[in-house]
């Protein structure tokens, strides 16, 4: 009888070890759960901040970009980069003036969307098509002129 | 001279400034144009490369042969578009010569065509010279309402119509447009 108590003791207490053996490792796996969490979350939320910091970036781009007609290279500028190197040399004795920068810098303070009239109007387009004088002068007060000849093309 | 080839377009453009008028008398801009219409062609003639050893790299040539050198390369082009802006910022001597230099052109080619852009009180000197069509150039009130929109949509959503229609109601015509409105945008 003693003896199957004695056993039946030394059974629970191993039941008892093992519980908190299995205890033990269930909290272990809990931490690297969470500390993993963690990690993760932090990574997210880096990511997350980059994204955003990101679109800010892009959506800024997109404003600048409707407001100015910068996307397209000039004609010139393409043509000229084909150009061999004793050419430009002999083009750029020729002329010191930068026709390039003196276009861009007009064109970006001409606005998308303006002075579409001009380019329908009647004036401009038997200039452009070879009816009538070829020679159109155009005529104005202020600051409007300059954006209105120096449409991207 | 004869049109060799059918290219398209060329296209020369030259933008006058008040604040440097150093490199726009006339013989800077016929050597830019020059410049601008052998990039199109892709190619340069003998004679530019024989004045250029000729002069051992220092001034460019003789104007005449500099010139004669724009309408052969002109020729070169179905039509060739130049286009010269704010004639009034130039000096007085400037300003003759460009309008001596828009005849010459006028009547080397006739498939040239020059776009010149000025304030409206050179009108009678340019039409002395040069039988023209006009065309005045001011914001109409569809342009300034885009450009009202485009700078303020983002920063006043609220208040967009109000500013729109009270600077349209204030602006009469065309005059500096950007200053008054740039005020606002900051």
């Amino acid at each position: 009888m003693q003896a199957v108590a004695e056993m039946d003791s030394l059974f629970t207490m191993e039941i008892a070890n093992l519980v908190t053996q299995i205890n033990k490792r269930t909290l272990k796996t809990h931490i690297t759960v969470r500390e993993f969490g963690g990690i993760l979350d932090n990574r997210l939320s880096a990511i997350e901040a980059r994204i955003d910091e990101r679109s800010i970036l892009i959506d800024k781009n997109i404003e600048e970009l409707k407001t100015t007609n910068t996307i397209a290279q000039p004609y010139n500028q393409v043509l000229e980069k084909m150009m061999k190197k004793t050419d430009k040399e002999v083009l750029d004795w020729l002329s010191p003036v930068d026709h390039t920068e003196m276009h861009l810098s007009k064109r970006r303070e001409r606005l998308i969307g303006t002075g579409e009239w001009f380019l329908a109007s009647e004036p401009f387009s038997s200039w452009a098509g070879g009816m009538g004088p070829n020679f159109l002068f155009c005529y104005g007060k202020g600051t409007s002129r300059s954006p209105a000849v120096a449409k991207p093309g | 001279m004869s049109r060799r080839s059918l290219e398209g377009f060329g296209i020369g453009y030259f933008y006058f400034r008040h604040d440097d008028r150093t490199q726009q008398d006339a013989h800077h801009v016929v050597a830019s144009l020059l410049k601008q219409l052998l990039i199109q062609l892709g190619t340069l003639p003998p004679d530019l490369i024989r004045i250029y050893n000729e002069e051992n790299k220092g001034n460019p040539g003789i104007d005449t042969e500099i010139l004669d050198l724009l309408f052969s390369c002109s020729l070169q082009f179905a039509s060739t578009w130049i286009v010269f802006d704010g004639l009034d910022e130039c000096t007085s001597q400037q300003q003759t010569a460009i309008i001596s230099l828009t005849t010459q052109f006028c009547s080397a080619d006739k498939a040239m065509r020059v776009l010149l852009t000025s304030q409206p009180q050179l009108l009678q000197l340019v039409e002395q010279v040069q039988p023209a069509m006009c065309q005045e150039i001011s914001a109409t009130t569809e342009d300034l309402t885009t450009f009202v929109m485009t700078k303020l949509a983002c920063r006043y959503p609220e208040l967009e119509e109000m500013i729109v229609e009270s600077i349209l109601d204030d602006i009469d015509g065309m005059y500096a447009l950007t200053a008054p409105l740039n005020f606002l945008i900051g």
